[in-house]
């Protein structure tokens, strides 16, 4: 503790009062640091893409009707034009497989299916119409053509048997199931696709409705890594269990240093009067200040050792005690030609 | 008022209000985490800092003369861990079991120890009325060495769990408290520092402690304070003048030990006291009745119309003898005089506990009224201790205040 009292009294007083203001405010700061650390969470998952897979079957079609007044005695109709009935003789379907990947491909295979579902409230028929290897259409546009004024006799055929209805569905469908390698990734990724052409046909309308579903999907193949939450201090960027612990220990050492100022500040500075100051006080029409010049003709000088001593021959004599210039543990009494003097030196409390 | 008196007020407002936050903080912040050990530690240090020099002056006659007996009770804190061990072995401490969770749990508690030693030591030598201050003090450390949760919890609970926190927990703990605080007067702060940190670290670092129930480590932990209340009673008070004790005190003191010796000696004459709690062997032993056992029977001298005492389940049964099987082992078929029937099962010599000698008439019922009160002889036995060591208590005040006279 002396050494610790050397360094303080090396020091001034202004760098006393920095280092608890300093302690101070670090503590407070390392303090509130740590309780609002406790906002964030341990740790976050992240998710690390490694591959991304999408694959579209594309679909485009063109109609094809009888000549009329109503088309201008046009044949072939875009998408999103009016189909009448009576005029409908088929639909010419463009398709492909649009294929892409984040990285570069090893290996494609799988197999495609083409399909017309037919069905009305009362029956459902599947057709198959073609089928093979994606890598065949990879790339490539394959034509499909549906003659209508044929689907209508296969409906009517149909419908002699199980019996007929008024609406009707029809849905051309391209399904592809592809089977992916990527370069750097050993793993084999699977995608299934499947875009529509859907008529929908009502024997009691004139006109028939057209709709495709041409969807893209997606495959996102992503790694799940546990990171620890960052924090930052002072521009510097930290995990924040490192963060609290830092901040933990910058409070202790903080309130630490403060203590130990505060005990070397302290020091010798009792909040508890002095008996001295108390006997003083009390004793005060007994006590004069003063200077003491040459006293001449001393006989003798009693050094007391009490105060309280010297309040006594004060009283048994009637004599002024006198306090001694600015030192305030000085104390004489004059009697004659004898001199009483108390110094007092130390003191200890003693409970 | 003066201005001595408004520091030394502020001084004390201000620590228990730094020691009051660190009990309370959970109240506003979060519970877990390293704020667990950061607050406690500031505080600590902070309230050893405001109160470091009002302490550390302060001188007591027996200051360099109590350093011996205050090693002298750490020695016996060890000893009885270590013979407590040897007879009921060994457990690993589970403070101790990984390094972090040490050095985290002496970051806590070293400053933590620090701030309420000083605090107690203010407290002490501020106040003018210690023996007040002394229990004040000793109950509000106890108080605050359990969370708030704990006594919300206890609001709640049954009467068993309510009074076996006070005798396991609270009442020991008072009791150590006390005694700190009495070395303290007697030998300021570094005898009663050394005295408590020495304890609260030979917790947090003894990696195996004696594997006892919390009942029996109760019992020896007033025991242990208790006795070194007797320790300094001898050292110091004993050969004074003002604490010799009167002649009833005399007298009920001897009387005491005979009965103690009294005791002893028929225990270890091989005979038990058994207290009835049961009308079975009505009107022969009544509930209240203290039976005695002579526990060194020889299974082959039992007798049809012997009354026995032998384990049941987890009780002891004292009943009647009606038939002896001389199978091997051998085996009695028994009944209570008041039963209509035998007993539904064969007692087996193994299971014997002893032959009925004699009984005292009523003499159960105030353990029978003790045990509805203190639910276990453990519980009864710190009641006992706490009472001695207050007698102990006031004795040393006597002196003290004589000494201080």
């Amino acid at each position: 503790m002396s050494r610790i009292k050397i360094f303080f009294m090396k020091r001034s007083k202004v760098f006393t009062r920095l280092l608890i203001v300093v302690s101070c405010v670090v503590l407070l700061i390392s303090l509130v640091g740590l309780v609002t650390s406790y906002n964030y969470p341990d740790q976050v998952v992240e998710e690390i893409p490694r591959a991304s897979i999408s694959q579209k079957i594309d679909l485009s079609y063109v109609v094809l009707v009888k000549k009329s007044l109503i088309y201008d005695n046009r044949t072939i109709l875009q998408p999103g034009e009016a189909i009448y009935v009576k005029f409908l003789e088929g639909f010419n379907i463009t398709y492909g497989l649009a294929l892409s990947s984040s990285g570069e491909l090893r290996r494609v295979d799988g197999s495609y299916e083409v399909y017309v579902n037919v069905s009305s409230p009362v029956w459902f028929k599947k057709v198959a119409i073609s089928s093979g290897d994606v890598r065949e259409l990879l790339n490539k546009v394959e034509n499909l053509y549906v003659n209508f004024t044929y689907l209508r006799d296969y409906i009517s055929m149909i419908e002699k048997e199980v019996g007929s209805s008024r609406a009707y569905t029809v849905s051309v469908v391209f399904s592809a199931r592809t089977n992916i390698e990527l370069m750097n990734l050993s793993k084999s990724y699977a995608i299934t696709s499947t875009s529509k052409l859907e008529l929908y046909y009502d024997t009691g309308k004139p006109l028939i409705d057209v709709k495709t579903s041409t969807p893209e999907t997606k495959y996102v193949d992503s790694l799940k890594q546990v990171k620890p939450t960052k924090v930052s201090l002072i521009l510097i960027s930290l995990d924040v269990t490192t963060y609290r612990l830092l901040t933990m220990l910058a409070s202790i050492i903080s309130a630490g240093v403060l203590a130990l100022t505060l005990i070397v500040v302290t020091q010798g500075r009792s909040s508890e009067k002095p008996l001295i100051t108390l006997l003083e006080s009390k004793y005060r029409d007994l006590i004069i200040s003063g200077e003491l010049d040459q006293v001449k003709h001393v006989v003798a000088v009693v050094y007391v050792r009490d105060l309280k001593d010297l309040i006594k021959v004060a009283t048994m004599r009637k004599k002024p005690i006198v306090k001694l210039g600015d030192d305030k543990t000085k104390f004489a009494i004059v009697d004659e030609d004898v001199v009483y003097v108390y110094h007092e030196v130390t003191e200890k409390q003693v409970m | 008022m003066t201005i001595v008196f408004n520091t030394r007020y502020l001084l004390l407002i201000s620590s228990l209000s730094l020691i009051l936050f660190a009990y309370f903080y959970t109240l506003f912040l979060p519970q877990s985490g390293l704020l667990h050990y950061a607050i406690p530690s500031v505080t600590g240090l902070l309230v050893l800092g405001l109160l470091y020099n009002e302490v550390i002056r302060v001188k007591t006659f027996l200051e360099d003369s109590l350093r011996p007996i205050v090693l002298l009770f750490l020695a016996i804190t060890v000893a009885s861990d270590v013979i407590l061990g040897f007879v009921s072995g060994f457990g690993r401490n589970p403070l101790t079991l990984t390094q972090s969770l040490i050095i985290f749990n002496l970051i806590r508690e070293i400053p933590r120890t620090l701030g309420m030693e000083f605090f107690r030591g203010f407290v002490l030598s501020s106040s003018r009325r210690v023996k007040t201050s002394l229990v004040v003090t000793s109950l509000l450390l106890t108080f605050l060495s359990f969370t708030y949760t704990r006594y919300l919890s206890l609001l709640t609970s049954s009467y068993s769990t309510l009074l076996n926190f006070l005798m396991r927990s609270f009442i020991p703990l008072f009791l150590s408290n006390l005694l700190v605080g009495y070395l303290f007067i007697l030998g300021g702060i570094k005898n009663s520092l050394t005295y408590s940190m020495f304890t609260r670290l030979y917790t947090y670092l003894m990696p195996v402690l004696p594997n006892v129930s919390s009942g029996v480590s109760a019992v020896v932990s007033v025991i242990q304070v208790f006795a070194f209340f007797a320790i300094l009673s001898v050292a110091y008070f004993e050969s004074d003048t003002v604490s010799r004790p009167r002649r009833i005190s005399k007298l009920m003191s001897l009387g005491f030990l005979i009965v103690v010796f009294a005791f002893l000696a028929f225990v270890l004459a091989g005979y038990r006291t058994l207290v009835v709690i049961s009308g079975s062997m009505s009107p022969f032993l009544n509930v209240g009745d203290v039976a005695v056992i002579n526990v060194r029977t020889d299974p082959n001298d039992v007798r049809v119309g012997d009354v026995i005492a032998f384990y049941f389940s987890r009780n002891i049964v004292i009943h009647r003898v009606i038939q002896v099987l001389n199978t091997s082992p051998i085996a009695y078929v028994t009944k209570g005089d008041a039963n209509e029937s035998p007993d539904p099962y064969r007692v087996s010599q193994n299971a014997l506990l002893g032959r009925y000698v004699f009984k005292i008439p009523l003499l159960g019922y105030a353990w029978i009224y003790l045990m509805q009160v203190f639910l276990n002889y453990q519980n009864l036995v710190i009641v006992v201790i706490l009472v001695m060591t207050a007698s102990l208590m006031r004795k040393s005040f006597r002196w003290l205040t004589y000494v201080e006279d």
